[in-house]
């Protein structure tokens, strides 16, 4: 789908990469070297199958059909509160891992559904490292619906 | 940029490589099949040099010291494979299937087991990693990938794919493989884990019961194992048993214990649980 979505907004790609936003308000560059979520041990608090259940409903409930198979991750910064900050990165695959567009409105609904998820770890990174770590979630997609929750 | 020219520099300084003492030259059409060659490349590129880099693989440098070995020997496949693991745990699956794809084309004994086991535990990619691990079961019969065999990923697969008999059959042959019948001997405990969960999807509780106590008689604080045991006896109305294997599962993970496996810090094993869903059985329960 090309152009804005139903809610206005549009998906911002900077040369090979995509974001829902592109704001950044850090001293620390966004390039810079960062903490991942396994390093703190900071994956969501409950099991995939139980995030994979309520996205589901929550994709039901917002009401189109969706076509595509693959992979859409959302790749984030956690903030020292357990935010989710600004600047979100989008990346899709295809279902054999070959770049690929999903229909911008559900990657804006699985965006809606992310910013559900309130329980997030605070980062308590060490000395001199930037104060958050990086996140992700990624909905395995079949033919429109959630198949699987990554990690 | 830089970063990468400072690497890729001694990529080219390379061709003199020391043997014995003495300097010797060594041109580009150094065959690199040569195993004794392709060893030293990798010495001296991944166990001297991105092996040291502080963060390690999320160093922005790692890609680049395997790209000085694929310059001079674009035939090592480990090489694709080691670029490939940030992006594989950071979501970048393009760039971490093709990587992972040439190292198992290069070498299929090695990394075609590899490839089906990011299929099956990272990204859930079940029917294509049932493909993989019988290709790989073809070149390597009987063989094994990150502590189990490859009868254990297809059980999982099976089991996540909602094929309850093949996932049967496929735990019944890891275990065989394990204890060759010899039923004194104990089998890795997340064998048993998961014919067990087999066996409850299956609602056999009797014998998800049978296989979840022998494992909790090897890891008693497995949160799952508890948790599972505890959705079996749930499902036959024993509610106090229910709960007493629910606060086992809640006690376990609040001491810290949690599936063990190698992975588990990247990615959920399937099945695995939090202490939401303890919390949330435990409730249901009242």
């Amino acid at each position: 789908m090309n152009g804005r979505n139903m809610n206005g907004r549009k998906l911002i790609r900077i040369f090979d990469q995509l974001y829902t936003d592109t704001t950044w308000s850090s001293a620390y560059r966004p390039d810079s070297v960062f903490i991942y979520y396994y390093n703190v041990r900071g994956k969501y608090p409950e099991s995939s199958e139980t995030i994979k259940r309520n996205a589901s409903e929550y994709l039901q409930n917002a009401g189109p059909h969706f076509t595509g198979s693959g992979y859409i991750t959302f790749r984030f910064f956690i903030d020292s509160a357990g935010q989710i900050q600004k600047r979100v990165e989008v990346l899709e695959t295809d279902e054999f891992y070959k770049a690929y567009v999903f229909q911008e409105d559900l990657v804006w609904i699985l965006y809606e559904f992310l910013n559900t998820l309130h329980d997030w770890k605070p980062a308590k990174m060490p000395k001199g490292l930037p104060p958050f770590y990086i996140n992700l979630l990624t909905f395995k997609i079949h033919e429109g619906h959630i198949d699987h929750i990554i990690p | 940029m830089k970063a990468i020219l400072t690497i890729l520099y001694p990529s080219i300084l390379a061709v003199s490589i020391s043997a014995c003492g003495q300097t010797r030259n060594i041109s580009i059409s150094q065959p690199c099949d040569n195993r004794h060659f392709q060893d030293s490349i990798m010495t001296r590129y991944v166990d001297s040099g991105a092996e040291k880099l502080t963060f390690h693989y999320n160093n922005p440098a790692w890609g680049s010291y395997m790209d000085s070995v694929l310059s001079i020997c674009p035939n090592i496949a480990a090489a694709y494979q080691l670029k490939a693991v940030p992006a594989i745990k950071n979501g970048e699956y393009v760039k971490a299937y093709q990587l992972d794809e040439r190292a198992a084309e290069l070498d299929s004994p090695q990394f075609v087991s590899y490839l089906a086991f990011l299929k099956c535990i990272f990204t859930k990619d079940y029917t294509s990693a049932i493909r993989d691990f019988n290709r790989a079961s073809r070149i390597i019969p009987g063989g094994a990938e990150m502590d189990h065999g490859f009868y254990f990923y297809l059980g999982i697969c099976y089991l996540e794919l909602g094929n309850y008999q093949e996932a049967d059959a496929r735990f019944r042959q890891d275990m065989y493989s394990q204890n060759r019948g010899d039923s004194a001997v104990d089998v890795h405990f997340n064998s048993l884990l998961y014919m067990g969960i087999t066996k409850l999807d299956l609602h056999q509780t009797d014998s998800a019961e049978i296989y979840l106590k022998k494992c909790l008689h090897i890891y008693p604080k497995l949160p799952e194992a508890n948790y599972y045991l505890a959705l079996a006896f749930k499902e036959r109305k024993a509610v106090n048993l229910a709960r007493k294997y629910l606060e086992m599962a809640q006690q376990s993970i609040l001491e810290g214990y949690s599936l063990n496996e190698d992975n588990v810090y990247y990615v959920n094993y399937p099945r695995q649980i939090t202490l939401y869903e303890i919390h949330q059985q435990l409730s249901g329960l009242q």
